[in-house]
């Protein structure tokens, strides 16, 4: 076993447990095929009143790559114009390869109270390696954006997540205030902009692939469920 | 009526005069080059609708949507292991969409020059692409004159400039095509 892994399979368990305590689960058309048992391979999805759309997704191939990957997201209703939550992680036995943590711009815009909430949240921290964004992620996440590379330290790790689960509670805390706060025609606007970057992310594919997952279906997953537009 | 054809007539001739087109029209252009093409028409539908549906756009003119299509084309026909080039012009394509995004008049511009060139031009080229053609393949629709009349109702003058626009990154687009290192045309049969 590995200690980092450990921290981040207690990260699993806690924002599993505050979408829980938040809001309410449910079975979205067409995930079911990629959540099955004993595959290592988890998405589940929950909504309330104020987000209608938290995803965790974990591939875990620790025994059979040496690899363990989770992919976070909170959407909010329409009618909020709050940031899109996200958190994404890929971690060998001894270090992070990929961290990657925002508040990403909807329909609020990048001077949204709770995008200045988070910007305080990140000021502190100074990954050891900065990533340099492509062009479909510059499009669409904030200029706070918390990404780091090669995480070799057990402190800077659990930093990362620490800060990741802290706004997680904070998210919750705060999007009801801005329920009905925006026309809805916006939200889907922004929404769909920035799924359509996301789906440009050409190593979403290429890294579950890389964990084992078989090809048809990882397909299938980043074209249609991971971020899907709204109609 | 709107005068936009004629506004736009420079640009859109430009963009017809291109080698790239010459060649569709021609029907002599290879699996590889069209399937390149069709990649990076890809990325520019797959926006276009995804932030068009939420203004009512395809509620109002039709279900005219092409990604779908556009994919199943390219899968047909694109054999590589690697994914092909997204040339200069697309990339900023996406990046100019997302500063007219919330913005109805400007997006059916876009739709104004792209389906319309599909429905119009587009049912020229259908059988002498590579492939199936679906991406010009609009009999869900019914009559396409009445789709095209739809789109017609929904224009205006005003909507020249961003019109002007999508047929010079059509044109940058073919341009950019013929620059790359791909095999050009299929050989004659005859």
């Amino acid at each position: 076993m590995s200690v980092l892994w450990n921290h981040l399979i207690d990260c699993q368990n806690k924002i599993i447990e505050i979408f829980d305590n938040n809001a309410e689960e449910y079975q979205e058309d067409g995930l079911e095929e990629f959540n099955k048992e004993g595959s290592g391979w988890t998405n589940r999805t929950w909504k309330n009143d104020s987000v209608r759309r938290c995803h965790i997704d974990v591939v875990d191939a620790r025994d059979s790559r040496g690899l363990w990957m989770m992919h976070v997201t909170v959407m909010p209703q329409l009618h909020n114009d709050a940031p899109i939550y996200g958190f994404d992680v890929i971690a060998g036995k001894n270090k992070m390869t990929g961290a990657f943590h925002d508040f990403s711009p909807s329909s609020g815009g990048e001077e949204h109270p709770m995008m200045l909430g988070y910007a305080e949240s990140v000021r502190d921290f100074i990954p050891s390696k900065k990533r340099e964004l492509p062009e479909w992620a510059q499009n669409i996440f904030s200029q706070n954006m918390l990404a780091a590379g090669n995480v070799k330290t057990e402190d800077e790790a659990v930093e990362i997540i620490n800060i990741a689960v802290n706004n997680l509670f904070a998210y919750f805390d705060e999007v009801p205030i801005f329920n009905n706060s925006v026309d809805e025609e916006k939200t889907k606007t922004a929404h769909n902009y920035y799924a359509y970057n996301q789906r440009q992310n050409p190593h979403t594919p290429k890294t579950m692939k890389s964990l084992g997952l078989p090809e048809e279906d990882v397909d299938t997953f980043c074209r249609d469920m991971l971020f899907p537009d709204i109609e | 009526m709107s005068k936009i054809k004629e506004l736009t007539w420079e640009h859109h001739k430009n963009a017809e005069r291109q080698e790239f087109a010459k060649l569709l029209i021609g029907g002599n252009i290879s699996p590889d080059m069209y399937a390149t093409y069709l990649w990076n028409q890809h990325k520019k539908y797959d926006l276009l609708e995804a932030i068009g549906m939420p203004h009512g756009i395809y509620h109002d003119i039709g279900d005219v949507r092409r990604k779908k299509l556009i994919e199943e084309d390219f899968n047909e026909l694109w054999q590589h292991k690697e994914e092909p080039v997204i040339v200069p012009s697309t990339i900023e394509y996406i990046n100019h969409m997302k500063t007219i995004m919330h913005d109805r008049d400007a997006l059916l511009a876009h739709v104004y020059v792209l389906y319309m060139g599909d429905l119009s031009g587009g049912q020229m080229i259908k059988k002498k692409v590579p492939g199936e053609g679906r991406m010009y393949d609009f009999t869900n629709l019914g009559d396409v004159k009445e789709v095209k009349e739809k789109i017609r109702e929904l224009i205006t003058d005003d909507m020249a400039d961003e019109a002007m626009y999508v047929f010079d990154s059509a044109t940058k687009l073919f341009q950019e095509l013929m620059e790359l290192d791909i095999e050009r045309t299929v050989e004659s049969s005859d």
